[in-house]
């Protein structure tokens, strides 16, 4: 029953992702990037899509189509996210997969990118039904993935029992005595079963880390610099702890709900506990006012970090901007217009693809730990992030330098000049 | 080229009231996306329970 049907070589959409591929092609053209490698990195080398049936909990048997686009591995294994939601389609999996390969590429890891998912509503299915959903699924994918060929991970309404549930399939369809040996298959899995201790704050310690290393470089200190973080999840959250611990001052917040704000200073943890007991939401907290939406961009300070959604940062308001410092937790926060605006007045940017890669690079601590093994203790994972970091960030600010251009410009330079290297290196078979 | 399709607001919980955009067609990734999780991915990430029969029909000897 399950089709499987692999296409070689469709050209990746444009739509979401189009500031991806504008990126790829300015930095091409900055390196002059070799005519053949440009060719094969416009396109994706395999798009696994697969039709599995699955048996409900009321006996009907419903047909899923999930997905899965390799972009390129000239530098390892294909390594992204599976995403579960009713628009997931092979056109979002394409440019997502294209901007894994330059992000894994830039915090030099031995990874190629790959993104996937399955189209469904999951709140229309019981727990049981999304755990076979998700066996299915793996079944389905067979050798298409594998831990030394293609990698998943949580992503958009998938999460460590979703990684644990295809670890299992995956692990069972193998000969008994390999089975332990292929637990890499996914990473983002639960701690107890081969997850990695400090996934959780792995995204917002990267923030902080490209935030102090930027900082560094500029001779100053994180004491008693202000900062607002617009977004209080994850990797919001984390990074202001960080920042907090290293004597920055948070003075404004914006999540879904509205923006609060205290020139005083913002207790991290305290307003975290607090919207634990408000359904997620900072509003009402009593260490700050509310303050106007359209404010909060505008604040008076010296760090911005937006770290919720893309298109965050733009012409209507960059021009306000007041921080020195943005610094991407999010996903494309800043669209083309606003960051030449930003640019053009001498405020710094640290992108996307260098600031928030402390997730990718977790999750290459936890392939790493269970394919030798290990079991990392949490210093280890932070000391071993923070050098991986460090690298990644002085390379794109030296190479920024030297070549007198901004930092996403240096990172995705950077980036396809590593997998260029590969190509030539390797030459292209036969 | 096709516009993608994908947008993570159409299912999000806060899709009515959310304050940090207005252009809810094209968001394809968001720390605030809250669409289901109360149910199955659960604030704590919990891992499921596995139950264990009470008199499991083989035993170690």
């Amino acid at each position: 029953m399950t089709e499987l049907k692999i296409n070689k070589g469709k050209a990746p959409s444009k739509g979401m992702m189009a500031n991806v591929l504008e990126q790829f092609h300015s930095a091409a053209d900055h390196i002059n990037l070799h005519p053949n490698i440009r060719k094969i990195l416009s396109i994706t080398n395999n798009e696994i899509v697969v039709n599995f049936p699955v048996k409900m909990d009321n006996g009907e048997v419903e047909i899923f189509t999930g997905y899965r686009v390799q972009h390129n591995n000239a530098l390892g294994p294909y390594k992204g996210g599976l995403r579960y939601h009713p628009t997931v389609d092979i056109d979002a999996a394409r440019a997502l997969a294209m901007w894994m390969t330059w992000k894994t590429s830039l915090a030099g890891l031995p990874y190629g990118g790959g993104k996937g998912g399955i189209k469904l509503d999951p709140s229309k299915y019981s727990e049981g039904e999304l755990e076979r959903i998700t066996r299915r699924f793996t079944f389905a994918l067979a050798d298409n993935i594998g831990p030394e060929h293609d990698i998943p991970a949580p992503d958009v309404n998938t999460n460590s029992q979703t990684m644990a549930w295809i670890a299992d399939t995956y692990m069972s369809t193998r000969p008994p005595a390999e089975r332990t040996a292929n637990q890499h298959v996914v990473t983002g899995k639960p701690e107890g079963s081969g997850g990695l201790e400090g996934r959780d704050r792995a995204t917002g310690y990267g923030v902080f880390l490209n935030i102090k290393f930027w900082i560094e470089k500029n001779n100053e200190t994180l004491v008693d610099k202000t900062f607002i973080v617009q977004g209080f999840g994850n990797v919001g959250y984390w990074a202001s702890h960080f920042l907090e611990k290293a004597g920055a001052k948070l003075i404004a917040v914006q999540d879904a709900f509205g923006s609060i704000r205290n020139n005083h200073g913002i207790d991290v943890h305290d307003l975290f506990d607090y919207t634990k007991s408000n359904k997620g939401s900072i509003l009402g907290y009593s260490g700050a006012h509310e303050i106007e939406n359209e404010d909060f961009f505008p604040i008076e300070c010296d760090i911005c970090i937006p770290a919720a959604l893309g298109n965050q940062i733009t012409k209507d308001n960059a021009f306000s901007i007041k921080a020195k410092l943005i610094a991407e937790g999010a996903n494309g926060p800043t669209n083309v217009e606003g960051e030449n605006i930003l640019l053009e007045r001498g405020i710094t940017i640290i992108p996307d693809i260098l600031c928030n890669s402390g997730g990718v690079v977790a999750s290459y601590f936890e392939w790493l730990q269970n394919r030798n093994g290990e079991l990392w203790q949490l210093d280890e994972v932070m000391a071993k992030l923070e050098k991986k970091m460090k690298e990644s960030f002085d390379k794109v600010y030296d190479y920024a330098e030297n070549e007198k251009m901004d930092l996403r410009t240096a990172a995705y330079c950077l980036a396809i000049k590593r997998i260029e290297k590969a190509y030539i290196q390797r030459g292209i078979f036969p | 080229m096709k516009a993608n399709p994908f947008n993570l607001c159409a299912r999000c919980y806060h899709i009515t009231s959310c304050v940090l955009t207005h252009q809810k067609n094209s968001v394809w990734s968001c720390s605030e996306f809250d669409d289901w999780n109360d149910t199955y991915l659960g604030l704590s990430d919990n891992v499921a329970e596995i139950t264990l029969q009470e008199n499991p029909e083989t035993s170690v000897v």
